[in-house]
């Protein structure tokens, strides 16, 4: 990214970003690194959707199908989603509250390096894994890897080790970035920048940080039981010497709701700047916000048990855990009306990166509304497990999380490249994934209430549900298309991008006072500000904002 | 106005609290370890009384030895805590003298548990894999004496900085965070006593 | 507590540190599953990274020096005239319709549509407490239960829970409305009166065989509209016709209760 780049040799270059602390070097892996992978966990979908695109699929046999469904599950969260965001997170962070690096740059690199590596470690089970059917065989036991399937008895072989061993690697990775962060955003900010004036994509990330600090040791912890079960013959989660699988659901749910939020509020906090920029207004009810991202965080952690409603908990716990469900969808809801309240009256200009946020506000309200209905308890029994989840939460993750990372990456990517993106080719982008995304995962609503059950490879004629089904397969080539077009878009703009100068989106947080990309320590001077928006008082200083602040 | 005035206007309302990144970083992951711990001791209370063969903790724990254990590792919190007084106002050789206490009460727990554990094995045959009950005490008290261990490890490399005349007064914030895991260590272990000598013990 | 956050005056140095580290630790992950020997080597290789960390950090931190700011850097002013033009501060909506009126109008609208409702009962079934009797279905089992001559029938305690539903939608739906509205289209009356019902149509037809199985076996449907579009239309009137306030959106709390000298515009 430095201008002397093509100087040097690429052996330098490779060096210069191996042993790198700077936090904006790291970040920028981090997102390569999740959009690597969110190819790769996408080829394993469009395999997955061949296969069933017609009835009596003969594509892969059902232990590939296994193997692939938990592979794109485990990728798509904890190596697609977990590293773009918190990459986003460590790029913006430090930027944001005007400090020249995080907290604890070290560890930042090491955080990284742990989320590289643990990948890898977990797609090495490819190649050296013995899984039920001999060698080379991955993981195949679902993403959340329920007990007793992956006991020694069911489970015999290593895959299922990688995939604990994986994902505990990449596990410590985000708990360490979690840490920073909260550091960087408490202890790193800038003279004037208190709590109430961080953008809130700050508070987004910090409330995600602490979510991150409660959920994921949790999964660790349940994954060291797991590996002390299949290694030294513990019992924890084995239902033959006395073990509970129930067990396992509520731990490894008491971190998987929770990790839901983690994937979606660092979107809500993309959204949080994007859509005022856009709109050219203060964001509506910036502590409204703010109040909401905390009940979320709280909520969240009392939800759980909704993903176990099938299981026959008893009639008292399933309301609890009902109506805690039905209670986070209105703090939610307070969201979504703050970003309308902020886009009504505005001067609404939509390049790409609003787009995107537009989209994800009726996207990702949709999903929500789903969620609620698969709150309702019977309503649950009927759909529980079928393809009315599986597209109930591609749309929350998909047209939430995708599509506000997608957002983001068209808003930063001038700040971080120096280069605009092309908008007209952005434009083609959106419209492509956006067509491709509703033609993939609405059908699955349908197909779902027909009776179509999720994680099944093949399925009969005459039960309607091989149109519902061809449907969903047609709009992978969509998204596929769209993808392409993303890819040579960035390709493109790297090498004859227009340059994109410090501000262009006449923005106002302090990532945009800098240069675009910003110098290796951020700021030439450590900014002080006065308000939530120090560019627009920069600009008027006659009418600035912090003279509408409470006291002022 | 021009711009650059504009880096100098007045900076009201300033927030004095802006705690150090070390405590606030130790602190966080104080707050994960809870987490591991949490579930770890959830697992225990859930599996209580639900071995249906092997060894019982009412008939296996003793409390006689653990207690003395237990004592020894919670009076290291206060010497730590006075190695570190010492370290602020420049006594080095009294630091040496309580970080060495520390580690010895903290090295006595390590060899207690392990002794033990020792008896458990021989006179009870009780393994990890024996039982439920066997499965969550080792886990439990294992996880916690690695805490312990750990620990020890961060406490030793101090002493060995300073044995070397390396440590000034500019580190006693890094002593302190260190010593505030080991609080950390030592508190949890009156939650994991509670729950399986008291609570493990008590049910039937 | 008050101390100087640290990487005022340099940045940390590049180390591979937290590369090695990283690969050990992996590596003994990774020894569980292969071999012994790469859990040692693993280890050897994570106290290396581990020894070399506390090099970078100890005796203190190693630092490098950032370029001392020269004449030409960049402030802030480059964005000055791209921002003027973009246009000033902006607060909407600058009225908005009072939480009062949206309830009042809540209350109305549930009557205009609970006699539409009436009517329907009255003329289809010869029964007023019909409608009612079938709308209590969302939460009394029995009503499912029940047969036509029942659900003609005063029973108490469907009315009551009935009534309960209807108030309390009726009650939500209008302040939701009112709050709406300075962001809808200014067409107050046909908001009401075309959206809602669209809306709430659109919501219910799919989803009353599962709420409401009793309500679904009698319902027909062009009376449901109707009630729901007098819902509307008398809702719609009444919030529209009590004007707004000065919304305070943008304002600190002090300002919006009034304490303050205020900044009224």
């Amino acid at each position: 990214m430095t201008p002397d780049a093509p100087q040097r040799p690429w052996t330098a270059i490779v060096h210069e970003w191996t042993v790198t602390v700077d936090h904006k070097k790291l970040a920028i892996m981090y997102i390569a690194f999740g959009l690597g992978f969110f190819l790769v966990g996408g080829v394993e979908a469009a395999i997955l959707r061949a296969q069933l695109a017609q009835h009596s699929g003969t594509l892969i046999d059902p232990d590939t199908f296994n193997q692939l469904f938990t592979m794109h599950g485990t990728t798509m969260v904890f190596l697609v989603g977990m590293p773009i965001l918190l990459g986003f997170g460590n790029y913006l962070i430090p930027l944001m509250v005007g400090a020249r690096d995080m907290a604890f740059p070290r560890l930042n690199a090491f955080g990284l390096w742990l989320f590289v590596f643990g990948a890898l470690l977990l797609y090495y089970s490819y190649v050296g894994a013995e899984g039920l059917y001999g060698e080379s065989a991955a993981p195949d036991v679902g993403w959340f890897a329920y007990a007793p399937l992956t006991s020694r008895t069911f489970s015999p072989g290593n895959s299922t080790d990688y995939w604990i061993l994986g994902i505990m690697v990449s596990g410590f990775g985000s708990i360490t970035t979690a840490v920073n962060l909260v550091a960087t955003i408490l202890c790193m900010r800038c003279p004037g920048m208190t709590l109430l004036r961080m953008p809130l994509m700050c508070w987004m990330m910090l409330v995600v940080a602490a979510l991150v600090l409660v959920a994921v040791p949790v999964l660790t912890a349940a994954q060291a039981m797991l590996l002390l079960d299949r290694f030294l013959g513990a019992h924890f989660f084995d239902t033959q010497g006395g073990g509970s699988a129930i067990l396992w659901q509520h731990v490894f749910w008491f971190f998987g709701h929770p990790e839901v939020y983690i994937l979606v509020l660092p979107a809500f906090g993309f959204l949080n700047e994007i859509i005022p920029v856009f709109s050219r207004k203060v964001i509506f009810g910036y502590a409204l916000m703010v109040a909401a991202t905390l009940a979320i965080a709280f909520i969240a952690l009392a939800v759980w048990a909704h993903h176990m409603f099938v299981v026959g908990l008893s009639p008292e716990l399933n309301s609890f855990f009902a109506a805690m469900t039905f209670l986070v969808a209105v703090p939610t809801g307070i969201k979504i009306f703050t970003w309308l309240g902020t886009m009504a009256g505005g001067r609404l200009r939509f390049a790409t990166p609003m787009l995107f946020a537009a989209a994800f506000i009726g996207l990702f309200t949709f999903g929500g509304l789903t969620g609620v209905m698969l709150a309702v308890v019977p309503f649950d029994w009927q759909l529980s497990d079928s393809y009315f989840v599986v597209g109930h939460f591609h749309f929350v993750l998909f047209g939430g999380t995708v599509f506000g990372i997608f957002a983001a990456i068209f808003y930063w990517f001038p700040k971080v490249t120096g280069k605009m993106l092309d908008e007209r080719l952005g434009r083609w982008f959106f419209w492509l994934l956006f067509a491709g995304m509703f033609v993939t995962f609405f059908p699955m609503h349908i197909s779902g209430i027909l009776g179509m059950p999720r994680r099944i490879y093949s399925y009969q004629p005459g039960r309607g549900l091989e149109l519902w089904n061809l449907i969903t397969s047609s709009g992978v080539l969509l998204q596929a298309v769209a993808l392409i077009t993303f890819l040579w878009n960035v390709i493109k703009s790297l090498g004859s991008g227009v340059p994109a100068g410090d501000n262009p989106w006449n923005a106002w947080t302090l990532e945009w006072s800098t240069s675009s990309p910003p110098p290796e320590w951020n700021f030439d001077r450590i900014p002080r500000v006065s308000s939530a928006r120090p560019l627009w008082d920069a600009v008027h200083p006659d009418d600035p904002d912090s003279a509408y602040e409470e006291g002022a | 106005m021009s711009g650059a005035a504009s880096t100098h206007l007045p900076v009201p309302n300033e927030s004095a609290w802006r705690p150090t990144r070390g405590a606030v970083g130790m602190l966080c992951l104080i707050a994960a370890e809870s987490c591991i711990f949490l579930t770890f001791v959830v697992a225990y209370l859930f599996y209580i009384g639900k071995s249906a063969h092997g060894p019982q903790p009412r008939e296996t724990l003793e409390l006689p030895m653990v207690i003395v254990n237990s004592v020894a590792l919670i009076s290291s919190s206060f010497t730590v805590v006075a190695g570190v007084r010492a370290l602020e106002h420049g006594r080095f050789a009294a630091m040496k003298g309580w970080l060495a206490l520390t580690i010895a009460l903290g090295a006595w727990f390590v060899v207690g548990t392990f002794s033990e554990w020792g008896k458990l094995m021989d006179e009870h045959g009780l393994f990890i894999g024996t039982n439920l009950f066997g499965t969550t005490f080792y886990a439990l008290v294992g996880l916690h004496l690695l805490h312990v261990i750990v620990g020890l490890v961060l406490l030793s490399g101090v002493l060995a900085c300073a044995m070397r005349g390396r440590v000034a007064a500019t580190h006693a914030h890094a002593v302190d965070m260190i010593s505030w895991y080991w609080h950390f260590v030592d508190g949890v272990w009156i939650i994991v006593f509670t729950t399986v000598y008291v609570v493990g013990r008590a049910s039937p | 507590m008050k101390r100087e956050p640290p990487y005022q005056h340099g940045i940390p140095e590049s180390t591979s540190a937290p590369l090695v580290t990283a690969f050990g630790v992996t590596l003994v992950a990774a020894g569980l599953v292969t071999n012994l020997w790469v859990m040692v080597g693993g280890a050897v290789i994570a106290l290396v990274g581990l020894w070399q960390w506390f090099g970078d950090v100890f005796p203190g931190e190693r630092l490098e020096e950032i370029p001392a700011p020269n004449a030409t850097q960049r402030r802030w002013d480059f964005a000055v005239e791209a921002i003027q033009r973009a246009g000033t501060r902006g607060i909407y909506p600058e009225r908005a319709h009072p939480w009062r009126s949206g309830i009042l109008g809540g209350i109305f609208g549930g009557v205009a549509m609970a006699v539409v409702a009436s009517i329907w009962g009255l003329v289809e079934h010869s029964s007023v407490w019909l409608p009612i009797n079938l709308l209590a279905g969302c939460v009394m089992p029995s009503v499912g239960d029940a047969d036509e001559t029942a659900l003609a029938l005063f029973n108490p305690a469907w009315i009551g829970a009935a009534c309960m539903i209807h108030g309390a939608l009726s009650v939500a739906c209008g302040v939701l409305y009112a709050l709406a509205l300075p962001i809808a289209p200014q067409r107050p009356i046909l908001a009401g009166s075309v959206a809602l019902p669209v809306i709430v149509t659109g919501l219910v037809w799919p989803t009353l065989t599962i709420v409401n199985p009793a309500l679904d076996g009698f319902i027909s449907w062009p009376w449901f509209v109707g009630s729901q579009v007098a819902f509307g239309v008398v809702c719609g009137w009444w919030v529209a016709g009590r004007g707004t306030v000065e919304a305070h959106a943008g304002r600190s709390i002090v300002d919006r209760m009034g304490v303050h000298r205020g900044r009224r515009r």
